[in-house]
């Protein structure tokens, strides 16, 4: 995947105008099945996967012992004892060790599939002008179907990470370019990385390697609502006791007054104290500003709408605090 | 093989400077633009700053990265380009044009003959 296309800002609008497709097909694809899956993917990822229908997908986080996190991904269930697992292609091979130790039979898909991302307001369009018979734009968010894609089976989801409204396709390597190809030609604009973080940063969505780390758990990181307490996940009687006396840090949002571009490792200050870091910060084109994630502990978030400045280089940011988006939606 | 104007010298920072008496006009060349891609604010000095050649004289940010911009000549800066406040795209659209940075008065006559014809930065930009 490239970093860009035709340029970042003009990719990201489309994404949030019209439509774009994203060649995300680097991320990873482990087959879980057997009698042994479910059990072992109860264990390894914080959703509950056995309440999870075929034909439906979610997002979880694999966790180690101690709450920190191995990755953050999307399981789909594709039959009764039968997943698919898409981690961060970095993690990839740290969540098929987890699944591997709690008993699961991994099969690495990754050559197999290509996965096409196609989202924004006009992305229904695109998908029908592309594949006019198929059923996938009448499907539930988080659900998905089989697609004939050039002859050769493939499966179309209604997830994404940009906040817009579209599709996940998932396609067999060798049908990959033509639906490329096809998808161009009904109107969709190719989109590369840089948009791709611009565009999941203003929905405030977590990055693996930035808001999310080995020495981070979720609920510092606010995805707390991703965790099914009920199901008895790796990591949950560390995060019990977290839970308990509440996390020691908690991610914010920071969007700038002052015209400038916040980055990662960047100081956050408030009444001129030091009170944490920045995790992820970019311009963001829909709202013309620069936007940052940060931590701080627990104790000194501040409260949405509070003044703190991100220390740039030389130069100190003016910005206000919220809860993200960064953008109406 | 970006455009690149003969009336005018060029850094190996990759910035471009035009004479005109003792007046000295800046900006950052169509190959830097195109490096930094999508660029969303410019940091400039007002005038009157004192500036040094090769000690910054402001910064670029883009979608990918922030980057200093490096002064061709010492001088006094004599007016930033306000244009650039409401349209910091204009440096990648017309990076020799309407995307100039400053304007310098230069301390010293003939201060870009040491800077590279257009000949010899092409030569250079061509090797990376």
């Amino acid at each position: 995947m490239p970093l860009q296309y035709s340029g970042v800002i003009a990719e990201h609008n489309a994404v949030r105008t019209s439509a774009g497709i994203f060649d995300v097909s680097h991320l990873g694809k482990l087959r879980v099945g057997g009698d042994t899956a479910a059990r072992a993917l109860q264990r390894t990822l914080t959703t509950d996967v056995e309440r999870l229908d075929p034909g439906r997908a979610a997002y979880a986080l694999a966790l180690h012992d101690d709450g920190g996190c191995i990755d953050d991904l999307f399981c789909y269930r594709m039959g009764p004892d039968d997943w698919i697992v898409v981690p961060n292609a970095a993690n990839n091979h740290a969540v098929s060790e987890s699944l591997e130790a709690c008993g699961a039979d991994v099969v690495d898909e990754w050559d197999r599939w290509a996965i096409i991302a196609i989202q924004g307001p006009d992305s229904f369009d695109v998908f029908r002008r592309s594949w006019p018979s198929s059923e996938a734009p009448g499907l539930a968010l988080h659900s998905w179907c089989s697609l004939d894609v050039d002859g050769h089976t493939g499966f179309v989801a209604r997830t994404g990470y940009t906040g817009e409204r579209g599709f996940e396709l998932y396609a067999p390597a060798e049908a990959a370019g033509g639906a490329w190809a096809c998808l161009m030609d009904c109107g969709a604009t190719p989109v590369g990385l840089g948009a791709r973080d611009t565009l999941r940063l203003e929905m405030g969505y977590p990055l693996y390697g930035h808001e999310l780390a080995r020495t981070v758990n979720p609920l510092e990181a606010n995805l707390g609502w991703a965790l099914a307490w009920a199901t008895p996940f790796r990591g949950k009687e560390a995060l019990t006791a977290v839970k308990e006396r509440g996390p020691a840090r908690r991610l914010f949002g920071i969007a700038c007054r002052t015209r400038g571009v916040p980055r990662q490792g960047h100081a956050v200050l408030a009444d001129g104290e030091p009170l944490g870091e920045v995790t992820s910060g970019n311009f963001s084109p829909t709202s013309g500003r620069g936007i940052a994630l940060a931590y701080a502990p627990s104790d000194r978030v501040p409260s949405p709408g509070r003044a703190v400045e991100v220390v740039a280089r030389s130069r100190r940011l003016e910005g206000d605090t919220l809860n993200p988006p960064f953008i109406e939606r | 093989m970006p455009e690149l104007p003969s009336d005018r010298r060029y850094t190996d920072q990759h910035e471009w400077a035009r004479e005109d008496e003792r007046r000295v006009t800046v900006g950052i060349t169509d190959f830097a633009q195109d490096q930094l891609g999508d660029i969303v604010f410019v940091g400039l000095p007002t005038a009157g700053t004192e500036v040094h050649a090769g000690q910054p004289l402001g910064e670029v940010e883009s979608t990918k990265s922030v980057s200093d911009i490096y002064s061709p000549v010492t001088g006094t800066v004599v007016e930033s380009n306000a244009d650039l406040d409401a349209n910091p795209e204009l440096v990648n659209s017309d990076p020799y044009g309407r995307g100039w940075l400053v304007i310098l008065e230069a301390a010293e006559e003939g201060a870009l003959e040491g800077l590279m014809s257009a000949e010899d930065y092409g030569r250079a930009i061509e090797e990376k």
